[in-house]
């Protein structure tokens, strides 16, 4: 009984939620450059997850208009598809400028940098 | 369905498609493909111009354009509209962007990939485009951060240590920002089923009453998003660095422009929640907005650096246009939006003076300044008179009116705040005005310095020749400064009907 | 009547618009004498008041102006300065006539406004112009001194914004009363005058004794009713400057700075007068700002001459100018015997007016020691620069400096003789005669000269002691604390990024609790 109300809980939403936090909590501690960009990612996959599993009703199957009746919620996924896309030239261009900052400081530490 | 709306953000975007195409190595003679992208970039603000100028009076007398984009009903689909509010921002945007643009042109003739600055300038505007003119959250979102990433770029384009680690932190947390923004259009879609701002208000109605925690969630998320990119008081941190690190001209529409989209943003969203949250919130709005005003004016007291005094003296302003919507009445959104029109035009002015100056001194500290030309110290001596509050400038009559507001309100505490700060900041423009007036001083120590062998701060910004198109944009802001303060009327009747049409 | 009015504050600021061009001292001289001869046309309105409503194109702002006794002898009283310190100055540089022009017209704006948000703004330019006026000497000192003024002036200004904006309350009144007394001058905030008046050229100070920082006093005197406060809380403020400009004038060597100093005291008759709320005491304080514009814009150009020929500010260091400038001796005498209260002069008329309003006896006794304590500062200055042994061997000075000195000195003897001229536009008629007056003109010159006499013995007049205690140390005390404040705030915040991802988490739970609540 306990494992089913975990399995419960244990949908797209809470990971989405717990995958955020991680990152967010990643961002407030690490001394590395590059770790604070993956956690910039880790945060919007947790977004992405949170997305998808809000537009998930009960029992759907995949979204093809008139084959279907009861279908998930075809906008977050595809909203999400946008995301994804912007979040990769994000990182894209942070590493950019990580590669640059590391060209001219030689270093990749938060604290070293700031002074 | 009027096309001028999405013409107005497709034009930026192909004018930026079109630039970056003169980026690619080309057997072209450099000169040449110089003119090509001024001709490119003129033409591109041209049209923009003239689309602007045909939407005018048609907005202005009360109209309302609206756009679906690919013809699919607002309710699935993406709506733009242009309303008061947004052709007010949009104008603002266009003219400060314009005048700057000419600034640049000279500014940064010696940085290279040239083509590089001019596309992500037009790739900036239209960022600034669809924020301002979309009713969709999710689609404001992409076009914040379209916005977001040419100003990365942008501020990068200085291509020193400093330029890209200031960029960098503008990034980490301009990308927390807009994660939190996502979460919130996330939750609001999730409790309410639509993402156009129309429809999901009518929502959000029962949501507030039936679940105000989530409400309030939401909302939290909202204004820590959007103030983090306002640059409000404990979210400001990446603003002085980037505002100080960037070049001159990028500073200018930073401060000018960037901050007051975001801005817009939370006048949009603010109101959103019906207009009792917006009561309820009221208080705690406001007082984050005193903060920023407080926080801004006694940081900026100690910088030596004089585009970091200004940038943090545009966190204090923001924190007034903060005040102005965080108290909510008519005549406070009124002086918030002055402001946020008086400020652009201010701010950039600023600037821009402050990079000429410091190519004429060769350096950013403070004391060592020296004047140029007189014409920019005027300028620049109107332009402080402006944000200090001082009649009869443009400054004076938006603080005052919020001021007013806040009293009406009985939020007399907020009306001390402002005015304080505003005495706090006349000491810190003066000081820098001051040193236009102590040359034999200032002469004195650079021979001193000469003398020691002492390398000048290494500064991006070397001595460059001062022309044409480095002056008169200054001048025209200067003249506008002077001219919306002596005759405010022609502000105050835009602004007023942004107020009705758009605000809550 | 309209348009003499719109010209006479017109043509000052088109007068300064011309400057930039060229000619400007003679466009200088041209405008401010029109401006004169303008609103001396105006002087038979004085009689019935006639309150204007103008209508800017494209500005909300609420032009009222009023045209009365009150504002026509303000308005006279500054552009007969005004033309005095033009005809006096040799400055040809860039901004100092524009400056001079643009600040009689605001000031000029200032007379004839009825209308607090009006009278704000002029008070706000005024006090940005002043301020480029008095750097404009670009020394060390000056620009030190312009500083401090500007912030406590700005100060000011944003006192009378914040007791405009809370009119209905009776904090918003004290808080324009505060205002304007920053403007005057008056006791807890008068340090910016020490400063500002010997750092600036002489004829701006004259300007600023004369006429800028009557403006102040004209707030109060226009605007008071329109607060329904009671003025007379002025009046420990104003016994309090008397005694203190009094007492530090004494202490001085430099000759601008006891001038500066006398600027306080006198001011502080002023507004002694008009706290006391009775016609003698409006009349009296309003002729006494108008006689104290006079004299005290005399002496300052007086002593503008002496140290134009000798290059000396140090009273120690001039004598024996008598023989060499006769002229100035002359006029300075004239100023120095006004404003110490004696008869035939015009500081004599308004003293005894004043004397007569006041009621109790102890103020009475502080009014006459106040005046002794005058009468012994001046008798040291006159002595000092023109008496005893020569010091400093001085130059000639030219033509265009004496004369404004010859007309200032003979408004001092007219006003004093022919009163009734200020006196009729304030409906009082001065109805005392020399006999009753004589008691108390020789006791003040009596227990003056003991001062000095006392001073003379004691070294205090040739070496005076500094002052440990001072107001200054406090409002720079306030500067310092805002510096240190900030730097310290600036410090502690600049961290790095994950001190503000923490602030920004930080913050968004404290909002969420917030904003359930």
């Amino acid at each position: 009984m306990n494992l089913d109300m975990l399995t419960n809980w244990v949908n797209s939403i809470t990971v989405g939620i717990v995958l955020l936090l991680i990152g967010v909590y990643g961002i407030m501690t690490q001394k590395n450059l590059i770790k604070i960009i993956l956690c910039i990612d880790i945060i919007f996959l947790g977004l992405i997850l949170f997305f998808v599993g809000s537009g998930y009703t009960e029992g759907g199957t995949i979204p093809l208009l008139g084959e279907y009746t009861l279908y998930v919620d075809p906008l977050p996924q595809t909203l999400m598809l946008t995301t994804v896309v912007v979040e990769l030239s994000v990182t894209a261009l942070a590493l950019a400028l990580v590669l640059k900052i590391y060209e001219t400081s030689k270093t990749l530490n938060v604290k070293e940098l700031e002074s | 369905m009027s096309h001028t709306v999405i013409l107005l953000v497709v034009t930026p975007l192909m004018t930026a498609f079109l630039l970056s195409m003169t980026a690619i190595p080309h057997k072209v003679a450099y000169t040449t493909l110089k003119r090509i992208r001024m001709l490119l970039s003129v033409s591109g603000f041209a049209g923009l111009c003239v689309l602007l100028g045909t939407a005018g009076p048609h907005v202005l007398s009360g109209e309302v354009l609206t756009y679906q984009l690919g013809g699919w009903s607002p309710f699935l689909g993406i709506a733009l509209r242009l309303d008061a509010l947004s052709f007010l921002m949009a104008t603002i945007a266009v003219l400060v962007s314009f005048l700057t643009m000419f600034y640049s042109f000279s500014y940064m003739e010696r940085m290279r990939g040239l083509g590089k600055y001019d596309t992500f300038y037009f790739l900036m505007m239209t960022g600034m485009m669809g924020v301002l003119l979309t009713r969709d959250f999710f689609n404001m979102y992409v076009f914040l951060e379209i916005l977001g990433l040419s100003v990365y770029i942008l501020i990068s384009s200085g291509e020193k240590k400093e330029n890209y680690k200031a960029s960098l932190k503008y990034l980490v947390l301009g990308s927390l920002a807009s994660g939190l923004f996502l979460l919130a259009v996330g939750i609001l879609y999730h409790v309410t089923g639509s993402l156009n701002m129309d429809y999901a208000a009518q929502g959000i109605q029962g949501i507030v009453e039936r679940n105000p925690s989530v409400a309030a969630l939401v909302f939290a998320l909202f204004v820590v998003s959007l103030g983090l990119k306002s640059g409000v008081v404990p979210l400001h941190f990446w603003l002085p660095d980037a505002h100080s690190m960037a070049p001159s001209p990028v500073s200018a529409l930073l401060s000018g422009i960037v901050l007051k989209i975001t801005v817009y943003c939370m006048i949009r969203v603010v109101p959103f929640f019906g207009p009792q949250f917006y009561q309820g919130v009221s208080p705690v709005i406001a007082s984050v907005g005193a903060a920023t005003v407080l926080g801004g004016t006694l940081l900026a007291l100690s910088q030596k650096n004089i585009k970091r005094m200004l940038a943090y003296s545009s966190v204090s302003q923001i924190g007034i246009i903060i005040t102005g919507i965080g108290i909510g009445t008519d005549i406070a959104l009124k002086g918030a939006l002055f402001h946020i029109l008086n400020h652009a035009l201010m701010k950039s002015g600023l600037f821009l003076c402050a990079g000429i100056m410091i190519h004429q001194s060769g350096t950013r500290d403070i004391p060592h300044l020296r004047m140029g030309t007189p014409g920019i110290a005027a300028s620049f001596v109107v332009f402080s008179l402006g944000v200090v509050g001082i009649p009869p400038l443009n400054g004076f009559v938006s603080k005052f009116i919020i001021c007013y507001g806040a009293v009406k309100a009985q939020y007399d505490g907020l009306a001390f705040v402002i005015l304080i700060a505003s005495l706090i900041s006349c000491s810190y423009y003066f000081r820098v005005v001051q040193t236009f007036f102590s040359r034999r001083q200032g002469e004195k120590k650079e021979k001193r310095r000469k003398k020691k062998g002492e390398k000048k701060e290494n500064d991006p910004e070397t001595p460059l020749q001062l022309s044409n198109w480095m002056r008169i944009p200054v001048y025209i802001l200067a003249v506008l400064c002077l001219l919306l303060g002596l005759f405010p009327s022609v502000g105050l009747k835009a602004v007023e009907l942004a107020v009705t049409v758009g605000g809550g | 009547m309209e348009l003499l009015l719109l010209l006479a504050v017109i043509v000052p600021a088109a007068g300064a618009v011309i400057t930039i061009f060229g000619m400007r001292k003679w466009v200088a001289l041209f405008c401010s004498g029109i401006s004169l001869g303008l609103l001396c046309m105006l002087v038979p309105q004085a009689a019935e008041p006639v309150e204007i409503t103008y209508q800017i194109q494209m500005n909300p702002l609420q032009v009222r102006v009023i045209v009365d006794a009150f504002s026509l002898l303000f308005a006279l009283l500054v552009s007969l300065l005004f033309l005095m310190a033009i005809i006096y100055s040799r400055r040809e540089s860039s901004s100092y006539y524009f400056l001079l022009l643009c600040n009689l017209a605001v000031l000029l704006g200032i007379a004839f406004s009825n209308e607090l948000l009006l009278f704000y703004v002029f008070l706000e330019m005024s006090a940005v112009i002043t301020y480029f006026l008095v750097i404009h000497k670009r020394t060390d000192e000056s620009i030190a001194a312009g500083f401090k003024y500007l912030v406590m002036n700005m100060g000011g200004a944003v006192f009378v914004l914040l007791g405009i904006l809370l009119k209905g309350d009776s904090l918003g009144a004290l808080l324009f009363i505060a205002g304007c007394l920053v403007k005057a001058g008056s006791f807890p905030v008068h340090v910016w005058l020490a400063d500002a008046h010997p750092a600036a050229p002489s004829a701006v100070s004259a300007l600023l004794s004369g006429a800028v920082v009557k403006t102040g006093v004209y707030g109060i005197l226009r605007f008071a009713p329109a607060f329904a406060v009671d003025v007379s809380v002025v009046i420990p403020l104003a016994l309090a400057s008397m005694l203190l400009g009094v007492f530090l004038a004494l202490l001085q060597t430099d000759v601008k700075r006891i001038l500066a100093y006398h600027t306080i005291s006198q001011v502080g008759f002023v507004l002694l007068g008009l706290g006391l709320q009775s016609t003698a005491g409006i009349s009296g304080g309003i002729l006494h700002m108008v006689n104290h514009g006079i004299f005290k814009a005399l002496l300052f150009l007086c002593m503008g001459c002496v140290i134009k020929a000798t290059g000396e500010r140090n009273l120690h260091h001039l004598g024996g100018l008598k023989s060499k400038m006769p002229l100035t001796a002359a006029a300075c005498l004239i100023g120095a015997l006004s404003i110490s209260g004696i008869p035939p002069f015009n500081g004599f008329v308004s003293k005894t007016i004043l004397f007569h309003g006041v009621e109790s006896d102890t103020v009475k006794m502080l009014f006459v020691i106040t005046c002794a304590g005058t009468v012994a500062s001046f008798i040291k200055l006159f002595r000092h620069t023109f008496l005893l042994n020569p010091g400093v061997l001085p130059k000639k000075i030219p033509a265009s400096m004496k004369l404004p000195l010859i007309i200032l000195s003979g408004f001092c003897i007219v006003l004093g003789v022919f009163p009734s001229i200020v006196l009729n536009f304030t409906g009082y008629s001065f109805e005392f005669q020399l006999t009753e007056c004589a008691t108390e003109i020789l006791v003040t010159v009596g227990l003056g000269s003991a001062i000095y006499w006392i001073g003379l013995k004691t070294g205090v007049i040739t070496n005076p002691p500094h002052l440990r205690v001072s107001i200054d140390r406090i409002f720079c005390g306030m500067g310092k604390i805002t510096d240190y404040s900030s730097s310290v705030l600036s410090n502690v915040l600049t961290q790095d990024i994950n001190y503000y991802a923490t602030y920004m988490v930080l913050f968004l739970v404290l909002l969420f609790f917030l904003f359930t609540l």
